[in-house]
């Protein structure tokens, strides 16, 4: 019982970075900008945070830094892509290889070291204890050492769905994302709205980022985004940028994770553990794409 | 006077596209600007809508100088126009596409509901019967039109330019239009309609511009005058009427034999017989969505057909490869241009080449001939009369009649038994009709078989020796020239039966 407790704790805990980061993905989809760059982005907020907590030990100053950096990031994407006409597929991975280069780099100059950092003086984001539940045996062990970030994941994917489906600005966005020269025959700036719902909705990665280098101890380990950034975009596929959804497709995603790590050390090899989530990957969009198909066969019929 | 454009020039790189250009529109009035494709009629028009900017010249509109920059500076000022390709965001509703830009709020909020209202009030108002809640990937056409036309009056516009509205629409829907543009006359508006169908410009008008090469070179009031004086205006010279003599009978070329296609459950094509004979021209009338497309792909092979036969030149040819029905002796001269005719990113040379790669002198073993591809290009562009200013220009540069003619030439160079003609003159100018028509006729002549399948009924009745109506994936009739008038026709086209009394 108390096993399952923990199963769910720690896939909560690996959903809500997913689930941050395709929120973003959403945004950047819904406007047709195309966001492979969501990996590096992921890596660069999550390196920067843990930089700056190291060496200002402020945890609100590490948030934010890595809020800029993640929207500085996609800012740089969407401009290159909307403005210059760039090749989306080779923005997003020059950024991702920078990225990675980078924070090695970074790491090594900083640190001396190539693998992980993880001084044991320095403490992570506050957890927070729900007083309501921290006397119910089960569900207190689920919702133990969550931080402030894990919860705003979840309130920030119905921010984002009001945001997006609610208020004149999502309802422009999501238009001008469905046929852009429509909006801007009707005047419309077009790549302004792009690049700013880009860029701001990237903030929502660098909370991700912190949660990566910040949410347990702080540490950072070479590649700590461990292409969390590419499953999130599959998540964000899942649920075709509806931020409800959202919650949903990274939860599957969340959940594989989870059980990969959690069945470590049982007989099953390392190698074919962490192939769980990547084939969960490819299954559920195969399986949706099916249904997707079935669904419009009956529907024509 | 509701608006005034004044001695207007405009001039792309070293075409004259507006040439001291004059016009005036009457408040309430419906007027009409003639012209073949590039006489300048969509010029003018852009330069109003603010899409383009004139050289010189002077716009006035209510009263004042205007200098438009965009189309939101014309809306402000009160015009509108209804583009050709429609402006549409598919998977969002009607009235979400009505209100796009100056949406109802409730603070930071969408007021959909008032949205909603607000749409079917207007819709009430003008007579444009329309569901604010569907979705316009749900709409056909014509309702998609009418979306555009709300659209505009949601914004107040008091001038409403048409740019050839009627190119996308069946007949049915275009008689909607048209009383559409009546209605809005009436109820105060003032229209300005851009097109090359002098039937539609009868039908409405109040007064017509003609132009030609850029300049307006006559003012009629439509009452004073008749299709046969505009179009020689258009055109510049008198039309000729084709001479067409009494089919010889030749053997049959092209047969299908109940044909049958059925996709996702419904029966698109019903047991489709037809024959065309060596010499003969066979059109297919029917309001567009009846299966004539279906039809065509099946007997070319772009779509499987689910039972029948299909011959050419006596092969039997049933569901084979697009390449060997062409190989067994067919040309097709596709419905749409750009999706199955060309490649709009290859050279003029390249997609005149298409079909004839493996064919000596173009390639040998694989390896192209550049010199013999580049001047059979050329051969074909100067036989067929295709403006154009290099061979190696991209075919998307090309004006839609002028693309046509070399698709018109590239098919009808393969000098085949069979030719299938899709659509062969739809959304191009007179003059350029008129080429294609008289290659087709001439075709028949040399003992060619021709299968016409036309949204023109004036081009069916004109071109065919026999007419096959087809209506919901069925023939529905069968006549020869002359045993025909076009009220039976169109009551047969949908779905009607004729009366023998």
């Amino acid at each position: 019982m108390n096993y399952l407790a923990q199963v769910i704790n720690s896939t909560l805990r690996e959903i809500t970075p997913i689930l941050l980061v395709s929120l973003c993905a959403g945004v950047c989809s819904k406007v047709q900008v195309f966001n492979i760059a969501l990996e590096g982005t992921l890596l660069m907020s999550a390196f920067f945070a843990f930089l700056t907590h190291y060496f200002l030990r402020n945890i609100f100053l590490s948030v934010a830094v890595a809020m800029v950096v993640a929207m500085g990031m996609t800012f740089i994407m969407s401009f290159f892509i909307v403005k210059l006409k760039g090749q989306p597929m080779i923005v997003g991975m020059a950024l991702n290889t920078f990225a990675r280069g980078f924070t090695t780099f970074l790491l090594s100059v900083v640190f001396k070291t190539k693998g992980a950092v993880n001084p044991s003086d320095l403490k992570g984001l506050t957890k927070l204890d729900l007083p309501g539940i921290r006397r119910i045996p089960f569900v207190s062990t689920m919702f133990s050492s969550l931080t402030v970030i894990d919860y705003l994941a979840f309130v920030l994917a119905v921010v984002m769905f009001i945001i997006m489906y609610r208020t004149v600005i999502g309802f422009r966005l999501r238009a001008l994302g469905i046929n852009q020269s429509a909006a801007s025959s009707l005047g419309i700036n077009v790549p302004k709205y792009q690049i700013l719902a880009t860029t701001f909705s990237g903030c929502m990665i660098g909370l991700a980022g912190c949660l990566l280098t910040l949410g347990r101890n702080a540490m950072f380990i070479q590649d700590i985004s461990g292409a969390r950034g590419y499953v999130a975009l599959a998540a964000n596929n899942l649920c075709k940028g509806h931020p409800l959804g959202a919650i949903i497709s990274s939860a599957l995603f969340g959940f594989t994770t989870a059980l990969a790590q959690s069945l470590q050390g049982t007989a099953i090899r390392q190698q074919l553990l962490q192939c769980i989530p990547y084939i969960a990957t490819i299954a559920a969009m195969a399986f949706y794409n099916a249904y997707a198909k079935a669904k419009a066969k009956r529907q024509a019929a | 006077m509701i608006f005034e454009m004044k001695h207007i020039t405009k001039t792309y790189d070293t075409v004259v596209a507006n040439d001291d250009v004059s016009l005036h529109l009457n408040p309430g009035e419906i007027l009409s600007i003639v012209g073949e494709n590039g006489a300048g009629k969509s010029t003018i028009m852009k330069i109003l809508y603010g899409l383009e900017k004139p050289d010189s010249g002077e716009i006035i509109v209510g009263g004042a100088p205007r200098h438009f920059h965009n189309p939101s500076d014309a809306m402000a000022a009160g015009i509108g126009m209804v583009q050709q390709h429609f402006m549409l965001f598919e998977q969002m509703t009607v009235a979400e596409n009505i209100v796009f830009k100056n949406e109802l709020r409730k603070g930071l909020f969408m007021d959909m509901d008032k949205a909603v209202e607000t749409v079917r009030q207007l819709s009430d108002r003008y007579g444009l019967k329309i569901d604010p809640k569907a979705r316009i990937a749900d709409c056909p056409v014509g309702l998609r039109q009418r979306v555009e036309i709300l659209k505009i009056l949601y914004q107040n516009a008091e001038i409403i330019i048409f740019d050839e509205p009627s190119a996308v629409l069946t007949p049915l829907e275009v008689e909607a239009l048209l009383d559409t543009i009546r209605g809005l006359a009436k109820a105060g508006k003032s229209i300005v309609l851009i097109t090359h169908k002098l039937q539609e410009v009868m039908a409405v008008s109040d007064r017509v511009y003609v132009m030609r090469q850029g300049k307006v070179v006559a003012e009629r009031m439509a009452a004073e005058t008749d299709m046969e004086e505009l179009a020689m205006l258009m055109v510049g010279h008198p039309l000729a009427s084709y001479q067409i003599d009494p089919p010889v009978p030749g053997k049959t070329l092209l047969e299908t034999r109940d044909l049958c296609l059925v996709e996702n459950g419904r029966k698109v094509l019903s047991d489709i017989s037809l024959h065309v004979n060596a010499g003969e021209i066979v059109g297919i009338a029917g309001v567009s969505g009846n299966g004539q497309s279906e039809l065509i792909q099946c007997i070319t092979g772009l779509a499987r057909s689910t039972g029948g036969q299909v011959f050419v030149a006596g092969a039997d040819v049933t569901n084979r490869s697009v390449k060997a029905i062409r190989d067994a002796g067919l040309a097709h001269i596709s419905e749409d241009r750009y999706v199955w005719g060309s490649a709009t990113d290859g050279t003029l040379e390249e997609n005149t080449l298409m079909i004839r790669q493996d064919d000596a002198p173009f390639s040998k073993r694989g390896i192209v001939n550049h010199k013999s591809i580049r001047d059979y290009a050329v051969r074909l562009i100067k036989e067929f009369n295709v403006k154009a200013s290099s061979p190696v220009q991209k075919m998307r540069e090309l004006s839609g009649g002028n693309a046509q003619k070399l698709i018109v030439a590239r098919e009808m160079s393969l000098d085949t038994p069979v030719l299938i003609c899709c659509e062969p003159t739809r959304g191009i100018d007179i003059g350029a009709m008129e080429a294609i028509h008289r290659r087709m006729l001439q075709r028949r002549d040399q003992g060619s078989a021709i299968l016409l399948v036309s949204s023109e009924l004036t081009e069916i009745m004109s071109l065919s020796d026999r007419i096959y109506v087809i209506f919901e994936g069925k023939i529905v009739g069968e006549f020869t020239r002359g045993s025909m008038d076009d009220k039976h026709l169109g009551l047969l086209m949908v779905g009607g039966t004729i009366n023998h009394e």
